[in-house]
């Protein structure tokens, strides 16, 4: 049996390395609903921006 | 980092039906892991497509949603926490009590039907695995199942193909399926450190209180551990 830990080692080493996050939403206004909660199929945090603009990627 | 204490202790009392079906979901969770890892870069890139990672920002924008089986997952990102990059929110669709229920696209059925949350799962930048955690209600919102309820409903969350998603969906039922016994606890020790925190309906809306249990983990070391013990045992 060939090891599992070994197959998951050569697969990582080519793995992409992604970047860490930019800084996004701070949640502050809750439109969006709870901090990690699932998507709602809402359109995607236009209510936020008209509200207080939270929303908006903090590059 | 070794090898959880927990799982080998269950390895080791399990009987050799539930040690070669752990040991199945152990290699086809690699399987679907490695399979996502050439196809897309990573399994964190499976969600991400090459985008650039934006706080609190889910990925897929939509979720993962499978109809069939009630369970829907989306990866993001908003703390730093060690090696972790973000993490996978992990739901099921049930009722008040526990239920089955089906989502229907473009429907709205969040009000009695909500998607529940039953853990979350931290990766590292290249997609592995390195945390198990449970997370407060008022964090993921949704219903609020005991341990032994949500592990029934975790149990029945074996995402099917959804398109674009084959390999996440097959790597993520494989995956909770092989750290079942670790999930258990994890779901206990959650349960416990409420009850510590007043009435029930206190301590679920405490936002002093967000992540609730965690885990680290070597899923190298957990599946080196479960060969061992299938090889001692003559699997």
């Amino acid at each position: 049996m060939s090891s599992l830990s070994s197959r998951l080692s050569l697969s990582l080493a080519a793995a992409v390395v992604t970047t860490a996050a930019l800084g996004g939403c701070a949640m502050a206004c809750r439109a969006c609903g709870a901090k990690c909660g699932p998507s709602k199929m809402m359109s995607k945090c236009s209510a936020c921006k008209a509200k207080c603009g939270a929303c908006a990627p903090k590059k | 980092m070794p090898a959880s204490a927990t799982l080998r202790r269950h390895w080791r009392s399990a009987s050799l039906n539930e040690l070669g079906a752990a040991l199945h979901h152990g290699q086809a969770s690699v399987e679907a892991f490695t399979t996502a890892t050439e196809t897309s870069g990573s399994l964190l890139q499976s969600w991400v497509q090459g985008a650039e990672v934006v706080e609190y920002e889910h990925y897929p924008p939509a979720d993962v949603i499978d109809l069939g089986s009630g369970t829907q997952f989306d990866y993001h990102a908003h703390r730093t926490h060690g090696d972790e990059h973000g993490h996978l929110h992990v739901f099921w669709h049930a009722n008040a009590s526990g239920r089955r229920s089906r989502h229907t696209q473009g429907r709205k059925v969040w009000k009695r039907h909500a998607p529940t949350h039953m853990l979350a799962i931290a990766l590292d930048a290249r997609g592995l695995p390195v945390k198990l955690f449970t997370t407060n209600q008022w964090v993921t919102e949704g219903h609020w199942f005991d341990a032994a309820l949500t592990l029934a409903c975790l149990d029945r969350c074996r995402p099917g193909p959804v398109p674009g998603h084959e390999n996440a969906c097959a790597w993520l039922g494989h995956f909770l399926a092989m750290y079942r016994p670790l999930i258990a606890d994890l779901l206990q020790r959650r349960d416990a450190r409420l009850e510590k925190h007043g009435t029930l309906a206190d301590a679920l809306n405490n936002h002093r209180l967000e992540v609730l249990s965690q885990f680290r983990m070597d899923w190298a070391a957990d599946l080196d551990a479960l060969q061992t013990e299938a090889t001692r045992r003559g699997l």
